[in-house]
């Protein structure tokens, strides 16, 4: 499904009533039409006008942040703020972390998914109604009620400070269980019954049948997966205190207490953060709005 | 071979070393999606998924030999 | 009847053990497929939860070598906490404004895209571009954004005049400050999924009702708003569980500041739990943040989402 279709012409008022996402247009109301460009011009600056703001302060050297407010464009801009935090911050060791945390939390959440969602959706087994049970009553718990015994438990196993104690609360999360399940119920069952009198076996079904029917729902899935592992805050924070395995959010939220009030170089960290996140929307802009969409308006259909 | 040990002395990497455990992460997750994309015809993997495994392998190469970067202060 | 396995193939198949894969009946297979999220579940979700009840029975420092049960005196001190007193009653604006302010905007901003004019990408991804972003980095922008003396907020404002407000610094402005900001960041979110119950309403009825002669507010009132009730429902659901959470952008704004002005319930808990390591205490706010966000899912359930299936 698009959010988006092809925008009608504005210009073809003359002829008879064009319909517009169920709101007539007439030659007599286009008032309308030019109130809403209004407001969603307004919106455009509203929500674009920070970033914009904070990357050119970024540029501006620490004599001129605090010169004047009115300069918003740097008069001569530099690089340097960027350098500096660069250079006395392990900004690259960050990022890998985030990036490591968040690949290991995709793939493990997408693989797991699928095979207990299509266990749920079309398995026939003993027990099947109390894990689906199990599943949709731990949808009610809050991450944060976990957190302590699992902070004990991690150290326990000796896994503070490492990668699996981060990603481990992020995998066991129910939601996309929950939502490949559905997925799976939509595939007919006549399909499945075909393929195994063609000799496939369950293991078999999943990768020729599953998986590529469930295209849309994985991409999807992988998207909020991925934006939500990416900003994950509270956990790594609790669980890590070594600065060389910090992923990138709690590395940079620290840099507050030593940077205290040097917002170049806050804003430079903070600017080289949202990079990578910022190209990939860039890129793939409809995929991250209809990932979100599907996850949650699929329900509202 | 003590498996806890192994798997945590994997998960942790100090500050210059080569991030292993990462490397493994990102090993599996490129050898999995490149599996699918390009073993498994039916799943019709779109140039997405293909530069993905890829991606993801060049990935675990880089957390190898992550570069060793005097650490700051 | 089945053939003597001819290829080679056939016999090593045979000869391996079957795990239930072939006979869709067969338990083996699925409990297979079902077993590593489930048994996740159990570890990292399910028995935490109930050891975190069973924590906030005791008084709880990790090196301490005595954990006595105290019964519900975590709780009973919760009761008379007027910090926590704050937390909840932060946490409730913060969730109340999110509710009444962010969702009619987003569905307003909705409405505005769902008109489907020229430009509508841009629009949409501009509005969705906060929603991407991480807390952390809106959070850094957006104090910069509220600096009294160097912001831009303020130099706005003083465009018209206006001497600009202490924001973050002051204990009257600073829960709303992050009130803004975050109404600002999540509302793209929302948008995104009211556009997409808007484009499952098909155009015959709205045409119908043209028909019958139903105005621009008619066909809003008795066509769209009922049939969006489910992605409402949903919409308002997801803002309230999500927003009774709110941590990181405390964090980096405000550390729950100015004198406990806008601490949540989860900076409390993370404040108690890791900083002051009083463990059982912050178990004893978690079960509580629990039981807040249970019932008033229910509330929800019950008196709104009658016809809503999942």
């Amino acid at each position: 499904m698009t959010l988006t279709t092809e925008p009608d012409t504005e210009g073809l008022e003359i002829e008879a009533d064009t319909t517009v996402g169920g709101y007539e247009a007439t030659q007599r109301k286009r008032w309308p039409r030019y109130l809403a460009h209004a407001i969603l011009i307004i919106a455009v600056f509203v929500f674009v006008s920070p970033f914009v703001w904070a990357f050119f302060t970024s540029l501006k050297p620490e004599s001129e942040i605090f010169a004047t407010i009115y300069q918003i464009i740097p008069s001569e801009p530099t690089a340097e703020n960027y350098v500096q935090v660069w250079n006395e911050q392990p900004l690259d060791r960050w990022v890998m972390n985030s990036l490591i945390i968040s690949t290991g939390i995709v793939f493990f959440t997408v693989l797991l998914d699928t095979l207990a969602g299509y266990a749920l959706a079309k398995g026939r087994f003993r027990g099947r109604g109390i894990t689906l049970t199990l599943v949709i009553g731990t949808l009610v718990i809050p991450p944060q009620v976990v957190l302590v015994p699992l902070f004990l438990e991690m150290n326990w196993l000796g896994w503070g400070n490492t990668y699996w104690a981060i990603m481990i609360l992020f995998i066991a999360n129910p939601f996309g269980t929950f939502m490949m399940r559905q997925f799976f119920m939509t595939i007919p069952d006549s399909l499945l019954d075909a393929a195994r009198i063609d000799g496939c076996n369950t293991f078999e079904i999943y990768t020729r049948i599953m998986l590529p029917m469930a295209k849309p729902a994985l991409a999807s899935l992988t998207v909020f997966t991925f934006i939500f592992a990416w900003g994950a805050f509270l956990w790594p924070l609790i669980i890590v205190n070594d600065g060389a395995m910090f992923p990138l959010q709690v590395g940079i939220a620290l840099l507050t207490g030593p940077y205290t009030s040097n917002w170049g170089q806050l804003l430079a960290a903070a600017i080289m953060a949202a990079v990578p996140v910022l190209t990939a929307y860039l890129l793939a802009q409809q995929t991250f709005m209809e990932g979100i969409a599907l996850s949650g308006g699929g329900k509202g259909q | 071979m003590n498996t806890p040990f192994v798997l945590q002395k994997l998960g942790y990497s100090a500050q210059n070393e080569p991030i292993i455990g990462g490397a493994l992460i990102f090993l599996i997750a490129g050898l999995s999606i490149g599996y699918l994309a390009f073993v498994r015809n039916e799943m019709n993997a779109g140039i997405v998924l293909k530069v993905g495994s890829v991606l993801l392998l060049a990935f675990a190469a880089l957390a190898l030999f992550w570069p060793q970067r005097p650490w700051p202060h | 009847m089945a053939q003597p396995p001819e290829t080679r193939q056939e016999r090593i198949r045979d000869a391996l053990p079957s795990l239930g894969f072939a006979d869709p009946n067969a338990n083996t297979a699925w409990y297979l497929l079902v077993a590593p999220k489930i048994l996740l579940m159990a570890a990292v979700l399910i028995l935490p939860f109930l050891g975190s009840v069973y924590i906030s029975l005791h008084e709880w420092t990790p090196l301490a070598l005595n954990k006595p049960f105290i019964g519900l005196e975590n709780y009973a001190r919760l009761l008379s906490d007027g910090v926590f007193h704050n937390a909840l009653i932060n946490t409730g604006t913060y969730s109340l404004a999110l509710i009444l302010l962010d969702v009619p905007i987003a569905l307003g901003l909705a409405l505005l895209l769902d008109m489907n004019l020229r430009g509508t990408r841009i629009y949409s991804a501009s509005i969705f571009l906060p929603v991407v972003v991480s807390w952390v980095v809106v959070s850094l922008i957006w104090s910069w954004l509220y600096n009294p003396d160097y912001g831009m907020i303020n130099a706005f404002l003083s465009l018209f005049g206006s001497e600009g407000l202490d924001w973050l610094n002051s204990r009257d402005t600073a829960l709303a400050s992050i009130i803004i900001m975050s109404i600002w960041k999540h509302i793209g979110f929302n948008m995104v999924i009211f556009l997409a119950g808007l484009k499952g309403i098909p155009n015959t009825y709205y045409e119908a009702a043209t028909v019958d002669g139903a105005g621009r507010w008619e066909r809003f009132r008795y066509i769209t708003l009922p049939l969006l009730k489910p992605t409402s429902f949903f919409v308002v659901i997801v803002t309230l569980i999500f927003s009774f959470r709110v941590f990181t952008q405390v964090f980096v704004m405000t550390g729950g500041g100015p004198v406990d002005s806008s601490i949540t319930i989860v900076y409390y808990f993370w404040q108690q739990g890791f900083q002051e390591f009083n463990m059982g205490y912050a178990s004893a706010i978690a079960v509580v943040l629990f039981v807040l966000v249970f019932a008033f899912s229910i509330l929800q359930q019950r008196s709104w989402g009658g016809d809503v299936d999942y």
